[in-house]
């Protein structure tokens, strides 16, 4: 699950990334829309997202959130895992 | 001009909303919570924040892999450090073509500072990664092909620029290849890297104003990222952004004289344990038994320092004569008098003594660090006087060593031998002063000083030290233009140019060289222009700025010159000097109001009558003036 504040902490570190207004964001927000989402930036927002919610991406997943919707689905599958294993080991890169 | 790569299409920026709009809240929201994205919206929106008194430093990255994120981390470090840093990246792997091609954007872009950061395992991708498929003699020629390739950027750079040049090393590999034999075998991998890195270290000792950037211990402290290495040549984790850049906010300080001078500590329970009032000699905590010991290991990085040529200064609230048993008679005590500048032990608050001790050594505020372990004091230097440095001592004594040893402030472009004898200075310093009380008249003062002044034109050898004067001098500054050694010895070989410097000496003991002018071609013709006039702080007020500026005025008239021009370029520092040439009966402001002129043999500019010595250089035609 991801709730609203998740949601705005997510809209916040793409819009730092890629200058935009968070409130502007949303499920049509993509690489093919934005003019800032090259390659480069693509990996500088996966790894801020990471540090911000202390999770990691699989390598399979990173190459594949290239739109806002899917980034907001696999962050909130992983937050649904961390919430659910409370004795989980500590992620790596948690803030 | 052939442009780096990537920045072609650059968007307009857009008002994200979200960033503070001030630069000291801006840096406080990046250290809330450093993330990589915070650092990049940060470094945005600093580049409009930036205050433009603020030295300006341009960086050039040549590299072999991606570094993209270090562009944000290296504005928004070098903005904690109050300097504007303008980053230029190079193409992907165009180090060579970048440093070599006549045409090319590096030395359009006149750099302060050259970072080439090049990865091993892309330079010689079979040295690194099959290493063992290799013999002992192709392995010998991949390395050496590596170091002789980062010689040749390097040395092209140096021909062409005066730019700092900071070399990353090389990482080793994060597993052994050969196991136990990686790190006793000459021939291991391991062991090739490191003597790779070691012809490096000689790059850099043989030639001037050349670091290493010790990648081979930030990677292994904090490994590389793996993923992203693979995925897009991108190895920089967080963290190592974060250590990098301040390796390089060091290097940027260094270049526009920011770094500091003076480490002022406190007594009770920072030099030693317990207060000496109370506890008296015996009683306080000092000495082999832990945690005396702890409190001995602050003292030797003290003493350490000082020896890098840092002040030391203590600043406590003590009877004077209770911290001099010590100094004087404790077994266990590192630092003695003779180690100290400067020093108020009293009951006055420590902001005034902090101003007392500054004034004392002739420094700015911004040149003091201060130590303590007491939170209230720390608190109230950093509110009364925001631009000392505050170091709060951790909570437990052993880690006080560390805390002084960490300090990456004090480092100087270019250590010399003037630096290592400036303590010594200061000590003769504290024994003119004892002498100048003894006397009625400052002129009889003067006079008894027996001061010898020797001027002096630009070589090679005293190159280092004057550029050295023009990176740190802030106050007797009058024009504050920042040189390094190459500039200076490029810029005198011009024509109608000349670069004179001063030394003085007296019966305490040989100062050094001490002061610069610099005569350029004015605007107009048989017009000189002084580029450059400055006067390190430890001699104000002896006159021996007159006698520059009368040297000054003989060799412009000696070179040709019928007139000579002097400017006054404001900043925060250098207040005192606002009106030094209309004082000395420059006239007429021209063009500005910051600008004096005086034709040559009109006015007198004679040096203060108690020189026992004034020796200008032997052509030119006044020669020596003995008294």
């Amino acid at each position: 699950m991801i709730g609203a504040a998740e949601e705005l902490r997510l809209k916040q570190v793409l819009a730092e990334i890629f200058e935009l207004d968070p409130s502007t964001i949303d499920g049509t927000t993509s690489s093919d829309n934005v003019e800032r989402w090259d390659s480069l930036q693509h990996i500088s927002m996966i790894v801020s997202v990471e540090q911000e919610f202390g999770v990691r991406f699989s390598e399979e997943e990173m190459a594949e959130l290239l739109n806002y919707e899917r980034l907001r689905s696999a962050l909130a599958s992983k937050l649904t895992l961390e919430a659910s294993s409370p004795l989980r080991d500590h992620q790596p890169g948690a803030p | 001009m052939v442009a780096p790569g990537g920045e072609a299409s650059k968007v307009p920026a857009r008002v994200t909303g979200v960033v503070p709009g001030d630069v000291e809240s801006c840096l406080a929201w990046v250290r809330e919570k450093p993330t990589i994205s915070r650092y990049l919206a940060a470094s945005r929106q600093l580049r409009s924040l930036t205050p433009p008194t603020w030295p300006r430093v341009r960086v050039a990255v040549l590299r072999n892999f991606t570094v993209e994120p270090i562009e944000a981390y290296i504005c928004v470090k070098g903005a904690s450090a109050g300097i504007a840093v303008d980053v230029q990246i190079g193409g992907y792997d165009t180090a060579m073509r970048d440093s070599l091609i006549t045409e090319s954007w590096l030395f359009d872009y006149q750099p302060d500072v050259v970072i080439i950061a090049l990865s091993l395992e892309n330079l010689a991708p079979t040295f690194f990664n099959r290493y063992l498929t290799l013999s002992a003699s192709q392995a010998s020629e991949a390395a050496q092909q590596a170091a002789s390739f980062i010689r040749r950027i390097v040395s092209a750079i140096r021909e062409r620029t005066t730019a700092t040049i900071a070399i990353h090393n090389f990482a080793l590999p994060r597993h052994p290849l050969e196991g136990l034999a990686e790190t006793s075998s000459m021939t291991s991998l391991t062991s090739r890297i490191r003597s790779l890195n070691q012809e490096l270290v000689a790059l850099a000792s043989g030639m001037g104003n050349v670091f290493i950037v010790d990648f081979e211990r930030i990677a292994e402290r904090t490994p590389i990222d793996v993923r992203n290495w693979l995925a897009a040549r991108a190895p920089f984790t967080p963290l190592i952004l974060q250590e990098l850049s301040d390796v390089y906010a060091r290097i940027f300080r260094a270049r526009a004289g920011r770094s500091r001078k003076v480490l002022v500590l406190d007594c009770d329970g920072t030099l030693w344990g317990g207060i000496i009032g109370e506890d008296h000699i015996g009683g306080i905590l000092l000495g082999e038994a832990y945690p005396g010991s702890a409190y001995v290991g602050l003292q030797e990085a003290a003493l350490n320092l000082s020896k890098r040529g840092v002040l030391l200064a203590l600043c406590s609230a003590n009877n004077e004569a209770d911290v001099d048993e010590v100094l004087d008679h404790h077994p266990s005590m590192v630092l003695r008098k003779s180690d100290i500048s400067a020093r108020r032990v009293n009951w006055i608050d420590k902001a005034t003594n902090l101003r007392a001790i500054a004034s004392d050594l002739n420094l700015g505020l911004d040149s003091l660090v201060f130590v303590d372990d007491d939170p209230y004091q720390c608190e109230m230097v950093r509110t009364l006087l925001p631009t000392v440095l505050v170091v709060q001592l951790p909570p437990e004594p052993s880690e006080y060593r560390a805390a002084i040893e960490s300090l990456d402030c004090f480092d100087a472009v270019g250590l010399t031998d003037e630096d290592r004898r400036r303590v010594e200075l200061y000590k003769d310093a504290q024994a003119r002063e004892a002498a100048r009380e003894s006397y009625v008249s400052l002129d009889g003062y003067y006079r008894s000083l027996e001061m010898v002044a020797e001027v002096g034109r630009i070589d090679e050898i005293s190159a280092t030290r004057i550029a050295q004067l023009t990176q740190k001098t802030n106050q007797f500054n009058l024009t504050t233009r920042r040189y390094t050694a190459e500039q200076l010895l490029s810029l005198a070989r011009r024509s109608g140019v000349e670069i004179l410097s001063i030394r003085v000496r007296d019966r305490f003991g040989d100062v050094g060289l001490v002061g610069v002018a610099i005569i350029v071609p004015g605007v107009h013709a048989e017009e000189a222009e002084i580029d450059t006039l400055l006067l390190s702080c430890r001699v104000l007020g002896r006159g021996l700025e007159d006698v520059l500026l009368y040297a000054t005025a003989i060799q412009a008239k000696e070179m040709g010159y019928r007139s000579l021009r002097g400017t006054y370029a404001p900043t925060a520092r250098n207040q005192a000097v606002a009106t030094f040439y209309p004082d000395r009966g420059f006239n007429g402001q021209v063009e500005d109001d910051t600008s004096w002129i005086v034709t040559l043999g009109q006015v007198e500019l004679e040096p203060p009558a108690w020189f026992a010595t004034i020796a200008l250089p032997s052509n030119m035609r006044t020669g020596a003036v003995t008294r």
